[in-house]
Order: C-alpha cells, then structure tokens, then sequence
C-alpha cells in the first residue's frame, strides 16, 4: 500500500512533519525522499548538499541500479532522477563541487578521479542521453544545453536554447542565465540582458542575484 | 548532431493519440476511457485502487484509508471533488440509448447539489454511440404510460421527494421531509445525487419509471433514493406528472466576463498556493512523485494523450503542453485560440462557459469536470503572467 501513501505525497509535499508512514525509512522509499530532496536542493542552488544526499542511492553509489524494488512500486524513473542531479549539479558549479563527493560518482561502475573537464563530460553524457529519449521535454532539452555550454560547444548549445527561447519553454533561471552568457559571447548585448531580465523572473527571490549576475558567466 | 527537438516526440505522440480503432466495441471504450475510475459498475472491475478517483476519496472520507491519523484528518478537511458520484449499475432499464449518446458528447449539469459533473471527454460521436450502445443494449420503444398528473403533484409534496429533488421549471415546491426515517448521511449522500427531474423526459425509459419511483432499487441495488410507501397508481401518477408537466424555460445562463489584471505585484507562491496546488496538480502532478504517474493532465488518462503538463512546480508550468494535434511542445502562456487570452487564462475561463451550456471546441474547461476557479483568483494568474511570471 506504500504506492498510495507516495502517490498523494504529492499532494502534501509542502505540509512540514507530516510524511506517511512508509516513508519512515523502513522499506526502501528513502531513495524516493533521497531524490526529492536533492532536487529541491539543486533547485537551491545547494550543489555540493544536493550530491551530499545522493551518496548512497545505489546508481549514485555503485554506478549501477540497486536491488530490484521490492516495496517500491513502478517508479523507473528514479535512477534517471538521481544522474541528473547529480550531473546537473557537477554542470552548474562548473566542475566544482567538492571532490570527495564526486570521486564517488561513477558511470558503468567504473569510479573517475575528480578532473574537472571529466566531470563536465560526465555530466554531459547523463543529458545526451535523456535528451535522445525526450526529444522536446524542456527540462531536458535546457540541461543538455547547459552541459553543452560548460563543455565549450557553444553554438550547439545555443541553438537548443534559442529554439526553447524562442517558444518561451525555457523553464530555469539557470538555463536563462547560460543563454544570457551565450549571446553576450556572440555579441547580442541586448539579447543578454533580455535573457537575464527572464532569468530573474525565474529565479526564487534569493537566489536572483546569484544565479542572473552579469559578470559571474564565462 | 542537434535533432530538430520535437519530431520524433510529436510522431510517437500523434501514434498515441489515434489509438482509436473503428471496430471497437463499448465494452473496450469503456476500458480505453477510464470510465470506472470514477463509476462503478457491474459489468467492469474496478481498477486498482490508486487509479480509483473515487474509490480512493472514499476512502479517504470513511477514514479506511491506510495512513496516519493526522494525515487522515488532514485530507479530510480539503477532500470536496468527486466524494459522489453516481454508478452505472443497472443503466439498460433506465436511460434511453439515445439520450446517452448526445449526453456524452454534451453534459449537461444534472445534479444541482453535486459539485462536479460529467467531464467533456475527447469522444467521438461514434465513440459516444457505442458506449450508449454498452450501457444501454436493449433499446425498444418506448410508450407514454398513463397517469394523473395533478394526484402525481400532490404525492410529490407528500412523499417530501423535494427534500432531495428539484424539479426546476416546474411548479414543484416541497419542503416536507420524506415520511419514513432517512439516516443523515444517507439522506446527505441522497441529495448529492439526486438529479434535477427536469431532465427526466429527456434521459428516462418512460416505461420504467413508475416502477423505478416505487422500488428504485429494482433497478439498482446501491441507489441512494429510498423506497417510499406508495401504491402503484401513486406511482404512475407521479411518474406522469414527471413526464408532463410543464417546464419553464431554463433561464439563460450568461459566460461571467474575466475581471482586469490587478495593480499589485504576484508571485508564483501565491498562486500556486491559491489555485494550482489545490486543484490543478490533482491531475497535473509531477510525474517524477508520483512514480511516473502524472495525472490525466500529464501523463495521460480518461481517453486523453499524455499531454505533458505538470503543474505542481514552477518549472512544470513553465515547461508547457503537447499541443493536442501535433504533439509539439508550446507555452501555456502564449495566446490561446482567441489570439489574445494565454492558453491557461482560456481553460479555465472555458470552464465557466461549459457551466454557462456553451462548451468551446477549441479550450477544454479547467478544472476538467469541477467547479469552475472563481474569477478573482483567474485574475490572479492572469496578472502573475502579464508580469512575467515571476517566482
Ligand atoms: C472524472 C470522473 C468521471 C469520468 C472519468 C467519467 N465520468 Fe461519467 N459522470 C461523472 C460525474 C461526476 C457524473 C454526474 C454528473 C451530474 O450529475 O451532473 C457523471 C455522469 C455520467 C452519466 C449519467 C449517469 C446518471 O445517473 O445520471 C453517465 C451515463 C456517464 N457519466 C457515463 C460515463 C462514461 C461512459 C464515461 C467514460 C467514457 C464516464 N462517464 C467517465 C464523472 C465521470
Ligand atoms: C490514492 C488515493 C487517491 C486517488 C487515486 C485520487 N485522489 Fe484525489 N485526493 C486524494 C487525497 C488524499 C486528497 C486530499 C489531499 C490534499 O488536499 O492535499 C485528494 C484531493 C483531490 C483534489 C483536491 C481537493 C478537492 O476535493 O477538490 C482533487 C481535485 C482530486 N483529488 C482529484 C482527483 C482525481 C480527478 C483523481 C483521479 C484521476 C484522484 N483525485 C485520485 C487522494 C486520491
Ligand atoms: C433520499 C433522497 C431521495 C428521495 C427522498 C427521493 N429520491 Fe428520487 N432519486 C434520488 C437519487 C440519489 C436518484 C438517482 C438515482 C441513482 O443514480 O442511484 C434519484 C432518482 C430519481 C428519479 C430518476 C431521475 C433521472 O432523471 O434519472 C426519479 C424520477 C425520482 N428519483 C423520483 C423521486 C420521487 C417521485 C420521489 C418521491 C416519491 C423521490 N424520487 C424521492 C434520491 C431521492
Ligand atoms: C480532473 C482532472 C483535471 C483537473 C483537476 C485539471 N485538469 Fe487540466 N487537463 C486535464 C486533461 C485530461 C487535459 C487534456 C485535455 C485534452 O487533451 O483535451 C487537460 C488539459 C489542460 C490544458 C490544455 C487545454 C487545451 O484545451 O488544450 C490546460 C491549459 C490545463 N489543463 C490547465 C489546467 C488548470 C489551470 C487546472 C486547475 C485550475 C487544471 N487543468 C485542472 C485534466 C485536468
């Protein structure tokens, strides 16, 4: 019955002390909560917190899917949520977060060291490949984008984002933001500033600044 | 390589949006629409409880739902949408076939007290045949039963059947209760359910219901309408009365216009918190919690592609809809069929116009099959979008 409680979860993600009781860690859905809260963390801008909570989810851990759910109900999309992060995370502080942390990432359980270009092209190969299966999802489409633009491909990764920006599907400050640096490096100045006025739009209020400062890009 | 973002999407989407196949019977429409995840009825099973719209309320309700107390009680106090809504049980000896059909591609309001109504579904009229075919198999004709309307008028203010029935348009008011003791929440669960009678010419088999009026759970073991102590004539002559007597006409109902945007600042929390998380993301939720399943605003259902439109984040919102024909990613904020009002502005308000019985074929109404948003809090979006939506 673990699916019910999960599944109206949503409804009650913001009711602060309440959480259904399969969720108490006993059964396995702690890699659901684990997921959900480093995303709520990246949205934060928490880079290093958000893989901090990842580290024992099995993809994360071992590079490779867990045992079989056995409480879980059909939830395949975990594992993908759990890379993404991960990888959205090495994407946003450039290669930076911390190192002990991303030594543990891993793709095909092989462990890398922590260079910074690998983590980057890590990173990048997580989105390739969701973007291959989720041809126009926003929210893949951008990352890809971002990875793209963290890697030095910069047309590539600014004809994604114009096409998204153009159809006003750019969903993120942070994707806004890597347009808005995009332009500026192509010289369309009033393009940037377009797209930082979208990226502080989209920012939550705190992170404004932080996330849509000028300078800060590339 | 770039791949052009929304070819292969809209192919697999457009595949999956002409699942219909012409020589499907009612039974398999009936599957394909997901009819019983809000009727019961005795021919189908029901599916699994987390796909039980109504199933799953009313569990919630009874509190036999498996969560903790407080949660419990929690729920409870918000839970209004589809806590009722009435089965299919026994529908071959009640409604006209052809009633059925033009109902389903139609609905109109039939239950006065009963905050949602039948949801307009993506059927085709030939769809729609069918499964009035499935509900109604045997349709032969159908006789005006005789009887004394005027003995019919009085037994209904007797009887106190107006304690759960209008009888709008007629001359039919009653306040005396019905003479026989009602349990609360039976009678509470009977005037949820009870349709306004005006319609009964139009969907009832006439030679039923005087049958139905006197032992309506003949018909229909789980009706919620008491068996009140009546003769047989009674009945006819009420049943009579119910078929003929005069109605006046409906009063025209008007389409409310939106209110102008707000001179004050709005952000997302406000109307997340007024409108799309109450409502909206019960059927738009995020997938990624809901263990894949999104709603059938998402990720699909009730006969409807899976759309893509999650509504439970900020992201979600922002990342669009599939358009319903080709499947292409485009903004809910960009204008909608009337080249002006964003496509989100234009569901909801359409939804004021299905109540007002002028449904736009262009716009579903939202929230699909509920109350309609009050006009103060659509003017709240409106203004948060004509802001740039800032979070
Ligand atoms: C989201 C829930 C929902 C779904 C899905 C749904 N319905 Fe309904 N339906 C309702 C509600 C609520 C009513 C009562 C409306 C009213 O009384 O105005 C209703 C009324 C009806 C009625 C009239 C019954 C009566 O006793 O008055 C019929 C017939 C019906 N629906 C058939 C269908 C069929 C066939 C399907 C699938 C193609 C379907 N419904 C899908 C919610 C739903
Ligand atoms: C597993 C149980 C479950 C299922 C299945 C379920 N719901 Fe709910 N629903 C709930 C709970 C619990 C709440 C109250 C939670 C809250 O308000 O946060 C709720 C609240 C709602 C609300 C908002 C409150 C209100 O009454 O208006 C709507 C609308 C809604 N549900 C629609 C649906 C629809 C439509 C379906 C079927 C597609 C459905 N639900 C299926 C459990 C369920
Ligand atoms: C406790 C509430 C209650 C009372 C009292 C009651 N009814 Fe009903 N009636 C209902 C409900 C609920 C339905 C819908 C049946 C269903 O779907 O199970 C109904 C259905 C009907 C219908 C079919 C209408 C249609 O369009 O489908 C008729 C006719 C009707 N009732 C007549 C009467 C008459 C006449 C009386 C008084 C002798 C009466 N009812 C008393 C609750 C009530
Ligand atoms: C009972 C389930 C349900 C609820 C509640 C609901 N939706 Fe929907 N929504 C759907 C379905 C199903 C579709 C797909 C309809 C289609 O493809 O024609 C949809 C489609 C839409 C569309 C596209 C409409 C069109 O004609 O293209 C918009 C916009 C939308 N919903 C907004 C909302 C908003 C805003 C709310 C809350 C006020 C809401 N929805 C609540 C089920 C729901």
């Amino acid at each position: 019955m673990c699916i019910l409680h999960r599944l109206v979860l949503a409804a009650v993600l913001s009711l602060p002390g309440i959480s259904p009781a399969c969720m108490n860690g006993s059964d396995g859905d702690w890699e659901s909560a684990a997921v959900a809260e480093a995303e709520k963390l990246l949205d934060e801008g928490n880079y290093a917190k958000a893989v901090g909570v990842l580290l024992n989810v099995p993809v994360i851990k071992n590079g490779s899917a867990g045992d079989p759910p056995k409480f879980r109900f059909d939830d395949p999309d975990l594992d993908a949520r759990a890379l993404r992060v991960a990888a959205a995370a090495v994407v946003r502080s450039s290669g930076t977060i911390s190192r002990g942390a991303f030594s543990r990432l891993s793709v095909n359980g092989h462990v890398r060291s922590g260079e910074r270009d690998d983590q980057i092209a890590w990173a990048k190969e997580i989105f390739a490949g969701d973007y291959k299966v989720k041809l126009d999802d926003p929210s893949v489409s951008s990352l890809f984008a971002e990875a793209l633009a963290a890697e030095g491909r910069r047309v590539e990764a600014r004809t994604i984002l114009e096409d998204l920006a153009q159809r006003d599907l750019i969903a993120d400050s942070y994707s806004w933001a890597t347009l808005a640096a995009l332009r500026n490096r192509a010289g369309d100045v009033a393009g940037r500033d377009a797209a930082f006025a979208k990226c502080r739009a989209s920012a939550k209020r705190l992170m404004s600044s932080r996330v849509c400062a000028g300078g800060s890009m590339q | 390589m770039i791949v052009r973002p929304g070819t292969a999407a809209a192919a697999l989407f457009l595949v999956m949006a002409s699942a219909a196949n012409s020589a499907e019977d009612g039974a398999s429409l009936f599957a394909r629409f997901e009819c019983n995840r809000c009727h019961r009825i005795e021919r189908a099973p029901d599916p699994p409880l987390e796909k039980q719209c109504l199933g799953c309320h009313e569990r919630i309700l009874s509190g036999a739902f498996n969560a903790p107390a407080d949660l419990l009680s929690h729920w409870q106090g918000r839970l209004t949408s589809l806590t009722a809504v009435p089965s299919l049980i026994g529908t071959s000896k009640r409604f006209k076939r052809s009633w059925l059909a033009d109902y389903l591609m139609d609905p109109v309001d039939l239950r006065p007290a009963l905050p949602a109504t039948m949801p307009r579904l993506r059927l085709k009229r030939e769809d729609a045949e069918r499964l009035a075919e499935f509900l109604a198999p045997a349709d032969t004709p159908d006789p005006v039963p005789a009887g004394n309307p005027a003995n019919g008028r009085k037994r209904f203010e007797t009887l106190g059947c107006g304690a759960c029935h209008r009888f709008s348009g007629a001359d039919a008011s009653s306040s005396v209760p019905p003479p026989m003791a009602v349990d609360p929440a039976a009678l509470a669960r009977g005037i949820a359910l009870a349709p306004d009678l005006r319609y009964t010419r139009e969907r009832f088999r006439r030679e039923s219901l005087a049958l139905w009026i006197r032992d309506p759970a003949s018909f229909k073991a789980d009706t919620p309408m008491p068996a009140l102590p009546m003769s047989p004539i009674d009945a006819a002559d009420l049943a009579a009365w119910i078929l003929t007597s005069p109605l006046a006409q409906a009063p025209a109902a008007t389409v409310p216009k939106p209110l102008p945007l707000l001179e004050r600042e709005i952000r997302w929390p406000e109307v997340e918190e007024r409108v799309f998380k109450k409502i909206c993301r019960h059927c738009h939720a995020d997938a990624a919690f809901a263990f894949g399943d999104g709603g059938p605003g998402n990720t699909g259902g009730f006969g409807f592609p899976a759309r893509g439109f999650n509504l439970a984040t900020y992201q979600g919102i922002s990342s669009g809809i599939r358009d319903r024909d080709t499947g292409r990613r485009m903004s809910v904020f960009a204008p909608g069929p009337d080249g002006t009002t964003p496509l989100i502005v234009a569901a909801m308000l359409a939804r004021h116009a299905e109540i007002a019985g002028r449904p736009d074929s262009a716009v579903r109404g939202m929230p699909l099959g509920l109350p309609p948003i009050p006009l103060e809090e659509i003017q709240k979006v409106a203004t948060w979008i004509s802001l740039g939506r800032p979070r």
